[in-house]
């Protein structure tokens, strides 16, 4: 068995909450196709084609990228140019993607 | 001198009424359970095997020289190197999830033995604590010597002290169940719903599974414990019997949560010790099938036994047996470096069985094996690459039973937020949220691993959260058994090309 150095580890799986240059809003993320939510870290400013794209990145071990894609929040397919704020997710809220 | 038949029925009766104390005081409600009702309602309290304490002892020596012999037998090193790679790695969920828990059980019986409240009862739970010391005694006895064999094994013994995740819902689970329960409770959820439901027949399974695996020591370990199960589980039936007669609601809702409850649990373990880490030519059942046959015609005989209903959610918890374990397994690979065995992918011979198995969602589930595989062929096998093929996002857990967040399907992911108090709350599905809701006082202030990240008592960054907060380490932490070295993956696609 190879040693991986803690270096190389962070290189690798690189969640990383200390040092963020924003304020994160903490959400979970569902992606039609997982088998598991994933914590994501969203901008307020960022929009939900971004932060739809975050979540595909995020997944894109088990579920191949798919485009386009709807974001449903609170049962309700989103506008993709909203921003995070704008669209009212706070934290600790659910958000999917599905394929569009 | 009284021989046993005179002796055993005086014996085991030995109850009076109080003349200093009230009976409340000497059977609070709070540790004895509710509904509290006096001594005279619980007099014709009796178990179906009676035994004496000598009885007892001389079964027990000679289970236990039994075991010992199957152990000196074949339970060498060199025997459980004979044994398959993905079975091994079953043998290590187990090496960690089975002595502490069924150490969890003395503690739970010995409350049953004080607080109980009649005194064949109480002698009953007497046995039943020194049973589950037994359990304690036998899996350190059995898997001590394979600590030399690998690091894992190692890991393994200190895994309920940890906050791994798993360990965080282990925890959960038997704290609650065992721990931190009042007497009723605790021989209702062990003895009826644990025990009769779920352990008692899980054991003849996984003895069989060991059978079929050649691992004649675990399958003798198991086998032992059953026998001592089958016995000290028939203490719940006449407690659930009086909680029935004067609180049928009550009652059901307490089968209803335990059952979800040892579900969830027993769904991970025994759920991917048969289907995906016994080799496919040893597998002697699916994981659906053998609860079908096993777990769920034995429950439902139980429920008619005492006049209850089927749980409400009982046609989603049908409907899981087609797919929760599939999605816990998928995830669990994706983040093997979380857990501390080692992970099988399944191949196409593999698939083609749990299609066979699973039809009704197992192409969702094939999709993601056939995305993690091309991971495997795009980065090359190797032991370098595990990372590679890794998660790494944080992956998400429910606030009640502290597993991920992968119920439901991968069409349809059936996590629910909550706020309660003006805190939120995530549960993997709606049996989840209900129990929370009925006793949220119980578990509102419990944090999953989510939550200790962004509040800062657990690492934020992952690598740091396996070394310092799961307490694995690189050699500890769980990787493919082949390190994506599969015939059957083809050639890496650059070298293809």
């Amino acid at each position: 068995m190879v040693i991986t150095s803690g270096s190389e580890l962070e290189k690798t799986l690189p969640l990383k909450l200390a040092g963020l240059t924003f304020m994160p809003v903490p959400l979970y993320g569902f992606l039609q196709g997982d088998t598991v939510g994933l914590l994501i870290l969203a901008e307020e400013a960022e929009t939900l084609q971004a932060l739809a794209r975050k979540l595909q990145d995020a997944a894109s071990l088990r579920v191949a990228a798919r485009d386009p894609v709807r974001v449903v929040y609170n049962d309700k397919t989103m506008d993709l140019t909203m921003t995070v704020a704008q669209a009212g997710l706070q934290a600790l809220d659910r958000f999917d993607v599905l394929a569009g | 001198m009284l021989g046993r038949e005179e002796w055993l029925p005086l014996a085991r009766k030995l109850d009076w009424d109080y003349s200093y104390v009230r009976e409340d005081e000497v059977f609070p409600e709070v540790i004895s359970g509710r509904p509290w009702l006096p001594y005279s309602e619980w007099k014709d309290w009796e178990e179906s095997f009676k035994t004496s304490y000598r009885e007892y002892v001389d079964n027990q020596y000679e289970k236990d020289m039994a075991v010992q012999a199957v152990h000196d037998a074949v339970g060498r090193i060199e025997n459980v190197q004979k044994l398959a790679l993905p079975w091994l790695n079953s043998l290590k969920v187990h090496a960690a999830a089975l002595p502490l828990a069924e150490f969890t059980g003395v503690i739970g019986n010995l409350r049953g033995a004080r607080f109980g409240r009649d005194s064949a009862w109480r002698t009953m739970a007497t046995f039943g604590a020194l049973d589950e010391y037994r359990h304690t005694q036998i899996p350190l006895l059995l898997f001590h010597p394979l600590l030399r064999l690998d690091s894992q094994f190692d890991w393994a013994h200190k895994f309920y002290h940890t906050n791994n995740w798993f360990a965080v819902a282990a925890r959960h689970f038997f704290d609650e169940l065992t721990v931190g329960q009042n007497a009723i409770e605790f021989h209702i959820a062990t003895n009826v719903v644990l025990e009769t439901g779920f352990t008692n027949l899980q054991f003849v399974g996984l003895a069989s599974l060991a059978r079929e695996s050649s691992d004649h020591m675990f399958e003798r370990m198991v086998t032992s414990i059953q026998t001592d199960e089958a016995r000290h589980a028939q203490i719940g039936h006449p407690v659930l019997a009086t909680v029935m007669k004067h609180d049928p609601k009550y009652a059901q809702y307490l089968v209803d949560k335990w059952f979800w409850r040892n579900w969830r649990l027993f769904s991970i373990l025994t759920g991917l010790s048969i289907d995906y880490l016994t080799a496919p030519d040893q597998r002697p059942y699916s994981f659906k099938e053998f609860m079908e046959e096993w777990i769920i015609d034995q429950f439902l005989r139980t429920l008619d036994e005492f006049g209850l209903e089927k749980p409400w959610y009982w046609e989603l918890l049908m409907d899981e047996l087609d797919i929760y374990h599939h999605m816990i397994y998928a995830s669990a690979y994706s983040y093997r470096a979380t857990l501390w065995f080692n992970f099988v992918m399944p191949g196409p011979a593999e698939r083609k069985w749990l299609r066979q198995k699973y039809p009704k969602y197992w192409d969702d589930m094939d999709a993601v094996w056939e995305q993690i595989s091309e991971r495997w062929r795009t980065v090359g096998p190797g032991a370098e690459n595990e990372l590679a093929v890794h998660g790494t996002a944080m992956p998400t857990f429910c606030d009640l039973c502290q597993l991920p967040l992968s119920a439901g399907t991968p069409r349809k992911n059936t996590a629910r937020v909550l706020v309660h108090d003006g805190r939120k709350y995530i549960f993997c599905s709606e049996p989840c949220q209900w129990i929370f809701l009925h006793e949220p006082e119980r578990y509102a202030n419990h944090k999953d691993v989510v939550k200790r990240v962004l509040s800062g008592e657990a690492p934020a960054q992952l690598p740091n959260l396996l070394t310092e907060y799961f307490n694995l380490t690189p050699d500890t932490w769980g990787k493919d058994v082949h390190n994506g070295d599969y015939e059957w993956l083809g050639a890496r696609k650059d070298s293809a090309a």
